[in-house]
């Protein structure tokens, strides 16, 4: 019986071809089915991202299991193997496991640490399940990497830090202000950039909002839309020092903010701090306001560099989520072999007794009547001789099952008592 | 009959020797221990600082409670001992300063649940012990001793009036890491551990906010007890006009924080150098 995986991700396919083999989540129960014949009936999930296709199974025989799978996206989806067969990648066994921790905890995805990719594994382990699609292994595999994705994500710091422009920027307004809840927004410019910051400023709970924008219509346009106000940009000092946060990303070809009008709002304001994120090209704000004191100007090549940054402090705790998953892919590959230690004793105990029956039922045959004393004489002596001829190499297997030679002598008992016929 | 009343003479000086110095042992012991926890204390908060272990965190806080608790026992030996709350030697002055900052500390964490404040306070409170050892052990202060209801009450409320500029301090120095990160565009790294500035400010403000009175209080209670054990509410001298100075530093920030809206990283650095000025202030003040 093996682990194995099947897939293709965004590492190497192209996206079209993703497309192609993509599985609706909506009717994920109908290819589970069809897959049944692909894995001779043994478990199995389909996992369909926008990003990757993967199918899981446990299969009885290692041989042809890859190919299986592949044929399967093939007849599925009406693609010929060969045209996809170059970016897919197969894993079984330990590697197999390996790659669903991976997947699950985010270290595979495209941005390392997106909170997403639980939620879809979750979603297609769980039609699966109910679909009677898999049973003990690929539950115990993938409750685990389940709980594996929450250490990881707890353990280290991969979730953490923005690594988008508009919420790198939310991120800052949260390093100078405590509460958004009463603070109020400026919005320079009624374009898309600011749009999408002001909205991630609002669901953190700003609550004010201005629209400013060269035509009135537009900046009304876009104020009741996110709920706040329109305000025309010629009118500017009048309301600049009631912004906390200003968002700017007009298109004009000069400054629209200058250092002096920075200056008098602070005076109104009684210096509370301002944070001014400039994101148009070219710049609306002065940059040399970023000196006054209680002012942070952050343009849009300095959001990119914080992002740089978060994306590489991303990386190093990934390093430390591999580890994570390296202990615990060896923790589940020994929780698997003790688990077949036991139907395996009972297996050959089984073995043995159906022989000392047929034995004992041949030699009674023969002899024809004896004393009911002898004749349990004689079957106490054939239970002894079994009882002590698998004694020490049971005793020696589930030791070994405590440790990583498990599986070999696991194997070896199989082939040598030739358990699996 | 002589060499009776001798001999029980000698035996009542040797039960109080006996007294004095199971005295001295149990504040021995009592001062180490909490010196042990404070050290280690400060480790586990700043290896909290560099983890970002939650575990870490409550070790900081656990040691840092057991520390409080030994020291708060530490001083009642003291007192049992002076028969007074205060000592007139510089060991005394630095052990209760370190107390009040620790006191400080617990209910500014309490209430802010800012997590990284323990690595600035704790340190403070360690080197006010610690100071305090390295002194001469009988090096005496000019404060005579604590009989006097009002020269205690003076003192306590000047020593957690500081205790309480020791937090704007702090808060000051982390308000100036963050600012500092921010500006130069590099929210990462260590200014990722500290809170906003926003929190900041308003912690300066609050602490300013209580240092002030008590630090008003101290003065008229000084001014009081001044008056009935030297005929005089302010005597002018050496040791006296530290304090006026200092006093007259802190109404300033306040007044300039409360009225003309100093605030921010000018707000910052006035509280840490008026901490500064303060402290030298008292010991000018203490120790003439």
């Amino acid at each position: 019986m093996h682990i194995i995986v099947a897939g293709l991700s965004h590492k190497a396919a192209p996206v079209e071809l993703r497309e192609r083999l993509h599985f609706p989540a909506a009717q994920l129960e109908e290819p589970l089915e069809k897959l049944a014949q692909y894995t001779e009936g043994g478990e199995r999930v389909i996992l369909s991202t926008c990003n990757r296709v993967e199918l899981y199974g446990h299969i009885q025989h290692l041989a042809h299991g890859g190919t299986r799978l592949q044929q399967f996206l093939s007849d599925y989806h009406g693609i010929p193997v060969e045209l996809f067969k170059p970016y897919v990648y197969i894993h079984h066994g330990e590697e197999a496991l390996r790659h669903l921790f991976r997947v699950v905890s985010s270290l595979d995805s495209l941005v390392v640490g997106e909170a997403q990719i639980m939620a879809q594994v979750k979603e297609a382990f769980a039609i699966a399940r109910r679909a009677n699609a898999t049973g003990s292994v690929l539950n115990q595999a993938f409750e685990r990497a389940f709980a594996v994705a929450k250490r990881v994500r707890t353990e280290t710091r991969i979730g953490e830090h923005a690594v988008s422009i508009s919420y790198a920027a939310v991120e800052l307004a949260k390093k100078i202000f405590q509460d958004l809840a009463a603070k109020t927004v400026l919005v320079i410019g009624a374009g898309e950039m600011s749009e999408l910051t002001a909205r991630h400023l609002i669901s953190h709970g700003v609550s004010q909002l201005l629209v400013a924008n060269r035509t009135l219509d537009r900046a009304v346009d876009l104020a009741s839309r996110l709920q706040g106000q329109g305000v025309p940009l010629a009118d500017l000092p009048t309301y600049l020092h009631k912004a906390d946060i200003v968002v700017s990303s007009t298109g004009a070809a000069d400054l629209v903010i200058s250092k002096a009008d920075v200056q008098s709002a602070l005076k109104l304001r009684k210096n509370r701090p301002i944070f001014f994120i400039d994101i148009a090209v070219p710049r609306d704000i002065d940059p040399t306001v970023n000196a006054l004191d209680n002012v942070y100007l952050y343009d849009i090549d300095d959001l990119q560099h914080v992002v740089e940054e978060n994306l590489k402090t991303r990386q190093r705790e990934a390093a430390l989520g591999e580890a994570i998953i390296a202990r615990e892919v060896e923790d589940l590959l020994a929780w698997f072999d003790q688990q077949q230690v036991v139907p395996a004793v009972i297996h050959l105990r089984r073995k043995a007794e159906t022989i000392r029956n047929q034995e004992l039922g041949k030699l009674f045959a023969k002899l024809g009547q004896l004393p009911a004393h002898e004749r349990a004489a004689i079957e106490a002596m054939a239970s002894s001789i079994i009882n002590k001829l698998l004694h020490a190499p049971i005793v020696r297997l589930k030791q070994e099952s405590q440790s990583k030679g498990g599986t070999r002598y696991m194997q070896a008992l199989r082939d040598l008592f030739s358990l699996d016929e | 009959m002589t060499g009776e009343l001798v001999a029980q003479q000698v035996m009542a000086d040797q039960s109080g020797l006996i007294a004095v110095e199971s005295f001295r042992v149990m504040h021995v012991i009592l001062d180490n221990l909490a010196l042990f926890c404070y050290i280690l204390s400060t480790l586990f908060h700043w290896l909290f600082m560099a983890s970002r272990k939650r575990m870490l965190l409550l070790w900081a806080l656990g040691a840092a409670c057991v520390g409080f608790v030994v020291h708060t026992g530490y001083l009642s030996v003291e007192v049992s001992r002076a028969g007074s709350l205060f000592i007139s030697e510089v060991h005394g002055a630095t052990a209760f300063f370190s107390w009040t900052v620790m006191l400080v500390y617990l209910v500014a964490e309490a209430l802010t649940r800012i997590r990284v404040l323990g690595s600035f306070l704790v340190p403070i409170a360690l080197l006010a012990l610690l100071m305090g050892l390295a002194l001469p052990p009988d090096a005496a202060l000019l404060v005579p001793p604590l009989t006097s209801f009002w020269l205690t009450t003076h003192i306590v409320l000047a020593f957690l009036g500081n205790a309480a500029f020791a937090l704007t301090f702090c808060g000051g120095l982390m308000y100036l890491i963050q600012d500092r990160y921010l500006k130069a565009k590099q929210p990462g790294g260590f200014a990722a551990r500290l809170p906003s500035l926003e929190i900041l400010d308003r912690l300066n403000f609050w602490a300013l906010a209580f240092g002030v009175p008590l630090l008003t209080q101290g003065l008229v209670t000084g001014a009081i007890w001044a008056r009935y054990a030297r005929g005089s509410f302010w005597i002018w001298e050496r040791t006296t006009w530290p304090l006026i100075v200092m006093w007259g530093v802190y109404m300033l920030l306040f007044i300039g924080r409360w009225y003309l809206g100093w605030r921010g990283r000018r707000a910052a650095v006035a509280v840490m150098a008026g901490f500064c000025a303060v402290s030298l202030g008292y010991l000018l003040h203490a120790l003439g």
